[in-house]
């Protein structure tokens, strides 16, 4: 990066642990010293009591979902009852006119018979809450993401195995070494350094 | 197991077998788990392809003479109008559901047993899926011009959907499933990509399994959301999964036709796709856990509860026949008490007699422990499981179309070259897809599985304190 004002490079502390609970235990100790927002785990499946151990606020997923769901439906109704159950005569020319919708008449069943609406609203509810889900979640996880800085590090190949990793980020040269020691001491192994934003 | 009941130990032969067998840690579970991705597949392997793609290459054929000549190339007419086309379709949606019945409402009711088996499950649902919507698609003769009835496009010819169609709710339901088992199998599937990723040596497999696992990299911030997004996918799919089927009996349900018009369908549908399902899940899973040396993961428990489950679901079916058949019989409708005869006396007896064996009588061996522990006895009553469903569905067809209210209208069926084609076909490519799956994805949901080891192992931890 060839930014013109140099910004302070962000140091990534890793160390990784063998155990879950002292990976868990060390995390708490950070907080304890103060490190809060700069703290992470990496495991290599969903670690019980990692959220409460880091603090996470509550995961945004549901409610993106319920909107999904509420929007999906009313599409789907609307959509249904446009096309079957209207017909806008004002709407006319080759770009208007098509989606101008049509009365259809099939055994004099009432246009609007909203019963048999219900199976296309529920399944576009559906489909539009899993697209929420599943988007959802790798935007606020901010994936996909091509590079980070944690992959610098060959040794943490082993957080998607059998190993469980810490990172505390800061941008002070000073207490950089200082995290080494406290990590050190915390029992973390394979302890290495990052540099987010030096030279690439 | 709670810690209670450590107090008073419980005697060997009333414990239940452990999900992962062996002493197992998180290094050994990836290791085995993603030995068959990185292994040479072996001549088996490569045999089973070979099969399998020359169906595939047949079905390709079938597809490309149909296009060129026009349905007429199926035995359907007049009066059986659907025919091998529909049964096939409903056939394959059926044994896709046990795969969504695994992944989501045995998540939902906490079953540590479905660990192992949902990836295999649901990659089984996607193919079963995909083979089914082949059917309807081409039944509607010229697939390109169908695209204007089967979904909403504006177009200035004033051609819409007919929305009160039980067909056109079919193709919601069907690519609305097919979409949300997807997103729900590689949600599931990101973080042993990663796994893939991080644990391969050569630097090409790194790439292409880096490039699938979106980046991911274990953060329990990701987690966080994963696990909300996963939960949430389980809470939808499982309605979901029960309005699909419940859906396609709709086709049937809606109509006048003596035989379908019963308001039994989509209960019994939705059993009879579990049962069919199952079956389809222990015939590929007892080859493929030898096959691929998946003993450890996929136990001797995992087959024996799923037996149960074909157990229960089967008389599910049962008591659906029984009770279409009392109502048939109640309505004093002459039409449909002829129904009745003319599936247990006409000239398709057999096809009914068969069923009545496959899918009332066979199950029943489960009752017994030792015959949930033959795997051979399993195998077979698996296949038997899916030749009896896929006769359910031909009697609910073919039979019922074959003699309705006319005499004069009556007639028989027979299925051509190109629909037998069709139908190994389509196993064909639900065969050659399986295999890939099982070459270059882990077969079992490798993340899970570490969870569920470490879940015991707590749980163990906990159980030795407190005694």
């Amino acid at each position: 990066m060839s930014a013109s004002k140099p910004k302070p490079p962000t140091h990534w502390i890793l160390g990784s642990f063998k155990r879950a609970d002292k990976c868990l235990a060390a995390i708490r100790a950070l907080r304890v010293s103060g490190e809060k927002e700069n703290l992470d785990i990496y495991s290599a499946y969903p670690l019980h009591g990692a959220e409460a151990a880091l603090g996470l606020k509550r995961s945004k997923v549901p409610l993106i979902v319920l909107c999904c769901a509420i929007f999906g439906a009313f599409n789907g109704y609307t959509v249904q009852t446009w096309a079957n159950a209207t017909s806008v005569s004002s709407l006319s020319g080759e770009w208007l006119g098509s989606l101008r919708g049509y009365i259809l008449d099939v055994g004099g069943r009432t246009a609007h018979a909203w019963p048999l609406n219900i199976p296309i609203t529920f399944e576009l509810g559906v489909l539009i809450s899993a697209f929420g889900a599943v988007l959802g979640m790798l935007i606020i996880n901010g994936l996909p993401r091509l590079h980070h800085p944690v992959f610098e590090v060959e040794a943490f190949r082993s957080a998607q195995i059998d190993r469980y990793w810490i990172s505390v980020t800061t941008k002070d040269d000073l207490k950089r070494e200082q995290l080494r020691e406290q990590l050190a001491q915390l029992g973390a192994e394979d302890i290495s350094t990052v540099e987010e934003g030096a030279d690439e | 197991m709670s810690a209670a009941a450590a107090h008073t130990p419980v005697p060997e032969h009333l414990r239940e077998a452990p999900l992962i067998e062996g002493p197992q840690s998180d290094r050994t579970l990836t290791d085995s788990i993603l030995h068959p991705v990185w292994r040479d597949p072996g001549r088996g392997w490569w045999m089973a392809l070979a099969v399998t793609s020359t169906f595939l290459g047949i079905l390709v054929l079938c597809i490309a003479y149909l296009l060129l000549t026009g349905v007429g190339v199926w035995g359907n007419n007049s009066p059986v109008f659907w025919a091998f086309d529909i049964i096939n379709f409903v056939w394959w949606v059926g044994i896709g559901h046990a795969g969504t019945l695994i992944s989501a409402i045995l998540l939902l009711f906490q079953q540590g047993w479905r660990t192992s088996i949902n990836r295999f499950a649901e990659a089984m649902t996607l193919f079963a899926v995909i083979c089914a919507a082949i059917y309807p698609g081409l039944h509607t003769g010229r697939p390109w011009f169908a695209a204007y009835w089967l979904v909403p496009i504006p177009n200035t010819m004033d051609i819409w959907p007919n929305f009160k169609s039980p067909l056109v709710w079919d193709v919601f339901a069907i690519s609305t499933y097919f979409t949300v088992s997807l997103l729900f199998w590689y949600v599931g599937l990101i973080p042993d990509l990663a796994t893939l990723r991080d644990a391969s040596v050569s630097r090409t497999r790194r790439l292409v399994y880096g490039f699938f696992s979106l980046g991911w990299r274990g953060s329990a911030r990701h987690w966080y959301n994963w696990k909300w997004a996963y939960l949430l996918l389980a809470g939808i799919s499982t309605p979901l999964v029960l309005s699909v089927h419940t859906i396609v009996s709709f086709d049937f349900a809606t109509s006048i036709i003596p035989g379908w018009h019963t308001t039994i369908f989509p209960p019994y549908f939705v059993a009879g796709a579990v049962f069919s399902g199952f079956a389809m899940v222990l015939s590929l899973l007892i080859p493929a856990r030898h096959f691929m040396g998946l003993k450890h993961v996929l136990t001797m428990r995992h087959i024996d509860n799923m037996c149960k489950i074909i157990l229960v679901t089967g008389w599910m079916v049962t008591f659906g026949y029984i009770c279409e058949y009392f109502a048939d019989w109640y309505s004093g409708s002459i039409y449909e008490v002829g129904q009745i005869l003319v599936r247990m006396l006409g000239p398709y007896a057999w096809s009914f007699w068969l069923l009545v064996f496959c899918n009332c009588i066979v199950a029943n061996l489960f009752w017994f422990r030792s015959m949930r522990r033959n795997l051979w006895v399993v195998w077979i009553v698996a296949a038997l499981v899916n030749v009896g469903m896929w006769l359910e569905r031909f009697v609910i067809i073919v039979v019922s179309l074959h003699r309705d209210f006319m005499p004069a209208s009556w007639g028989m069926y027979y299925p051509t070259i190109i629909d037998i084609g069709m139908i190994t076909g389509t196993m064909g490519l639900f065969g050659t897809a399986f295999l890939v799956f099982l070459k270059f994805v882990p077969a079992v949901a490798l993340a899970e599985v570490k969870e569920l080891r470490y879940e015991t192992e707590l749980q163990l931890q906990h159980a030795e304190e407190a005694h």
